[in-house]
């Protein structure tokens, strides 16, 4: 009831609704409470891109959607792909600096599922999501971009968790082998839905710098495995916590990183924040 | 190898082999690359297989020989947006696998310019197989098997038509890729005799990065 009001104030109520949100997000609200978070306005801007216009990305986002999520039914059925499609056609039309990247695919999925009957509030909630977390990554030549984000994030390894750090060092376990997937999809390509909402309930409420202590936590989790030495079997134990100890890694999460995590964790190291 | 903190040295299961190679999977989007390699390593295969971003890699070791060889085998994204980052990883491979999807004309029209993408960015000796993917949706193909070895004649590889989902060919493809190379590092050996020089034997190649060249790493 409280959280009905709440959302009916919007945007007047914003920061109420964030301290309601720290605390749990019912799910039926997911969607809905997502996009103030983001600040999403409805404003009719979804209604007037073109969502139809044949472009040269439209074969590359058709193969796309019959493997993005599809053990959803919502998603897996036609409705759900034509939505899909939509969404990802305007998402390209609205941000001609921008190119259709393999990935937003899954990070456009999540919005979809919790938005179903609101193409423009998915729409929004993405067009919002992307430049707090994914500024530039979606650039034609974005290997500059990715790249200094995951140096960014290795020296964040090396400063908590340095033993760790030498070690993935050692054996050239690099992110470059693992996280460009976590961070150009914000994980939704690694995880399923029902841990992509846990994880973004969190998420949406840090700031851009909060994905990267996300994957921190993974590695955290997959470090308290012993079976961990050596690339290969790094390698999948990584993917092992990243896919199936979520609990393990929201609870790393919770113990060590708070909502605002540049406050507390952020060494002096750490790079001059992109603005946005 | 760095070598590290003693307790963060490698196990048994990691050292255990001969030899090590480098194996790449490439080919157009949707081809079939991961389900590719997820037959040939786990021997299963899904419909709901999911695209892959950046790059994604598994390892299996065989005996071919008495050899133990063990292959690290990398899947790439085939969005041709990706190559910036899937290119970076050429270096080093012994072996490419550069696949199309018989039911896709566009994948094999491709084909050529993948085979300048190994040629730009791999080694000199490495060595390839055309593979066209997907032979058991006879009913959808557009390209024939002629078409496809004809493209692999002119380009001097060898060819192969497989199905993941069948589990047709994939094995071959593999023992056959892990067949050349060793013919060609015998021949090499044969002409180089200082490759031998120092060493046991094998040692040279367990020696090649197992991740990607450092020298793609500026920071």
């Amino acid at each position: 009831m409280l959280l009905k009001t709440l959302l009916h104030g919007y945007p007047y109520t914003h920061d109420l609704l964030k301290s309601f949100a720290s605390k749990d997000i019912p799910p039926p609200f997911r969607g809905h409470v997502w996009a103030c978070l983001l600040g999403v306005v409805e404003n009719g801007l979804y209604e007037r891109l073109d969502k139809c216009s044949p472009t040269h990305t439209d074969r590359q986002i058709e193969v796309d959607i019959p493997r993005c999520h599809q053990y959803n039914e919502l998603l897996s059925s036609q409705e759900g792909h034509n939505k899909l499609k939509r969404l990802l056609k305007a998402w390209v039309t609205a941000h001609p600096q921008y190119v259709y990247w393999q990935g937003l695919d899954s990070l456009t999925a999540p919005f979809l599922y919790l938005n179903f009957n609101n193409e423009e509030r998915a729409f929004l909630s993405l067009y919002k999501f992307i430049p707090k977390y994914l500024h530039l990554f979606f650039l034609k030549d974005n290997s500059s971009i990715i790249k200094e984000y995951l140096v960014k994030f290795f020296q964040l390894i090396f400063f908590h968790e340095p033993v760790l750090a030498k070690h993935l060092h050692g054996i050239n376990f690099i992110p470059e082998l693992y996280a460009i997937p976590w961070f150009l999809t914000m994980f939704s390509h690694v995880f399923p839905l029902h841990k992509i909402f846990h994880l973004w309930d969190k998420l949406i409420l840090g700031d851009h710098s909060y994905p990267l202590f996300i994957g921190i936590a993974i590695l955290k989790a997959a470090k308290e495995h012993p079976a961990q030495v050596g690339l290969q079997r790094m390698h999948s134990t990584v993917q092992r916590s990243a896919g199936h100890c979520d609990g393990n890694v929201r609870q790393r999460l919770r113990k060590d990183v708070p909502i605002h995590p540049e406050e507390h964790h952020l060494p002096e190291v750490c790079p001059a924040r992109r603005s946005s | 190898m760095a070598a590290g903190d003693p307790k963060w040295q490698k196990d048994a299961s990691d050292q255990n082999f001969d030899y090590m190679f480098k194996l790449l999977i490439i080919g157009n989007s949707s081809v079939g690359k991961t389900s590719f390699l997820f037959r040939y390593a786990d021997d299963s295969f899904t419909s709901a297989f999911v695209s892959t971003v950046g790059i994604d890699f598994k390892v299996k070791t065989v005996f071919r020989h008495d050899k133990r060889v063990k292959l690290q085998i990398w899947d790439t994204a085939g969005q041709e947006r990706y190559r910036t980052i899937t290119t970076a990883y050429y270096r080093g491979a012994m072996g490419f696998i550069l696949m199309y999807d018989i039911t896709n004309e566009e994948s094999f029209n491709s084909v050529q310019d993948w085979v300048t993408q190994i040629k730009t960015y791999s080694w000199d000796n490495a060595q390839v197989i055309l593979v066209g993917n997907k032979c058991d949706m006879e009913d959808e193909r557009v390209i024939s098997f002629e078409r496809g070895k004809q493209l692999a004649d002119q380009l001097g590889v060898e060819f192969f038509e497989t199905s993941a989902k069948e589990n047709v060919n994939v094995k071959n493809v593999f023992e056959r890729l892990v067949d050349i190379i060793c013919d060609k590092m015998s021949e090499s050996l044969d002409s180089d005799p200082t490759l031998v020089a120092g060493g046991p034997k094998g040692q040279r190649l367990t020696d090649q990065p197992q991740g990607p060249p450092n020298a793609n790493c500026n920071c």
